[in-house]
């Protein structure tokens, strides 16, 4: 991808870690958390990040060859596709940053959602593989109306959102929360935390 | 936050039951607690605050292990308060903010199988992001609307086919809207396996207390119930259905006739003693 910042302190700061020991950022949020703009604001300022997260095709999939909704029994070889997709994207970084659009211990709110336990190979696959942060988007509306009317699908957003969030928890982080704000704010707000030049400063 | 120290009144909380991996372990439910807590005091939305929430419940600046006298020391500084002003003015308005926020979120966990969806008028396009997050949901919401427009349905006419019994109509205009009323309630328990089925497996909510949230209707067998949802099932119009049961005579009986039968009532039994005495008019 090509990097459009104009940052020369950050793109010496990537470079500088290019070389060094992998470090993995995972960014989890809902629908509308401005998840999609975060990580087209991350491309945009030229930080290695993972594109797409593998379980939107993986779900499509299944849905192609069920021809119905995925029911709880069909759950499990469902999260397990996407975990080992997730785990096919971590082992595949061997050096410097990069950021993740979802990680590993998503499984555990997904499963807490349809009522399963989480799987052994989740379990695995959290003890194996690590990440160093963890970024939390808060949702950008209130998922309210002026009439204090909540939908239940927006109700059903945020309830799986926090199981995604207690399912870091369990898997041993502390996730730091992203407030709400624009995509290029939440990424400088970041990389400050990650000790890292803001990429706005050279915009 | 340790099994000891966690309030039930607080584990019981939808929101941390929800969390928990096993629900029925009190150490995951702790761990459930505490995940929670740690998430809203992260996001402790008052900014001044915030330090001092935090620190009163054990995290940075306070430490794990000290206690309540050391964490609210750090707390009253982290807010810019005398100890004793702050224990006194400022702890219990932040104890407050918490409890409520607790609330608002098992207000978010609350089951939703039982109630409607609440509609209002949509001023603006609400597309579906491509998530699977917001397919899951929107799928739901789909399936929701479904299965609640088929118990309305329902619902409508059983209430028709009192309304016309109250009116004392015909017999041919009462067994033509109860025919109608088995029809909608026939496929609103057809749409209410296929809700559970598919969304509730294993839940406390079955497709029968679904559909009985419909209305009253008369006593039929497990079978002569089944043959009705087959019937109705796969959105099947009131003609098929009809065709469907063609020389169901018992089943036609059953359910017709159970509208035509008096409603019990607590002194059905002092009518049926006078009539037998030849003394009701």
């Amino acid at each position: 991808m090509t990097s459009t910042t104009t940052n020369p302190a950050l793109t010496a700061a990537l470079q500088a870690a290019a070389g060094g020991d992998p470090r993995r950022y995972v960014i989890i949020g809902g629908p509308s958390s401005g998840k999609d703009d975060l990580i087209t604001a991350i491309h945009a300022a030229g930080i290695p990040c993972m594109a797409e997260e593998p379980g939107r095709e993986i779900y499509r999939k299944h849905r192609e060859r069920l021809g119905r909704h995925l029911l709880r029994e069909d759950r499990r070889d469902y999260s397990l596709e996407v975990l080992e997709a997730f785990v096919a994207e971590y082992t595949a970084h061997k050096h410097g940053i990069r950021f993740y659009n979802r990680g590993i211990p998503d499984g555990y709110g997904w499963d807490a959602f349809f009522g399963l336990r989480p799987t052994a190979e989740l379990e695995e696959a959290t003890r194996l593989y690590r990440y160093d942060a963890i970024f939390v988007l808060g949702p950008l509306d209130t998922f309210e109306d002026p009439d204090d009317i909540v939908w239940a699908k927006d109700r059903e957003i945020r309830r799986v959102h926090e199981l995604i969030v207690q399912g870091y928890y369990d898997a041993g982080y502390e996730p730091v929360f992203v407030a709400p704000d624009a995509a290029a704010a939440r990424l400088d707000f970041i990389c400050s935390n990650l000790r890292l030049p803001k990429p706005s400063r050279g915009a | 936050m340790t099994p000891a120290s966690a309030d039930t009144a607080l584990l019981d909380l939808h929101g941390i039951v929800a969390r928990a991996v096993d629900p029925a372990d009190g150490a995951s439910c702790t761990a459930a607690l505490d995940g929670t807590l740690r998430g809203l005091l992260a996001r402790f939305d008052d900014a001044r605050y915030a330090p001092a929430a935090r620190a009163l419940f054990g995290l940075p600046p306070a430490e794990p292990g000290q206690n309540l006298t050391v964490r609210r020391e750090l707390a009253a500084a982290a807010a810019g308060h005398e100890v004793h002003h702050f224990r006194k003015r400022v702890e219990p308005k932040l104890v407050e903010k918490v409890a409520w926020e607790l609330l608002a979120d098992a207000d978010r966990f609350t089951r939703l199988a039982m109630i409607a969806p609440r509609l209002a008028p949509a001023t603006t396009r609400q597309p579906v992001p491509a998530d699977p997050f917001a397919w899951e949901v929107a799928e739901h919401e789909e399936q929701l609307s479904r299965l609640w427009s088929a118990l309305y349905a329902a619902r409508a006419e059983l209430l028709a086919v009192e309304r016309v019994i109250s009116l004392e109509a015909g017999r041919v205009d009462i067994t033509t809207t109860a025919v109608t009323a088995a029809w909608r309630w026939a496929a609103a328990r057809a749409e209410a396996i296929s809700y559970t089925t598919a969304f509730a497996p294993g839940g406390d909510t079955g497709p029968d207390e679904l559909v009985a949230l419909a209305g009253w209707t008369p006593a039929l067998t497990a079978a002569q119930t089944s043959r009705l949802t087959e019937a109705a099932a796969g959105g099947a119009s009131r003609e098929q259905f009809v065709a469907a049961l063609h020389g169901e005579t018992g089943l036609g009986n059953a359910w017709v006739e159970g509208f035509f039968a008096r409603p019990a009532s607590p002194d059905s039994s002092i009518e049926s003693i006078e009539q037998e005495n030849g003394s009701a008019s």
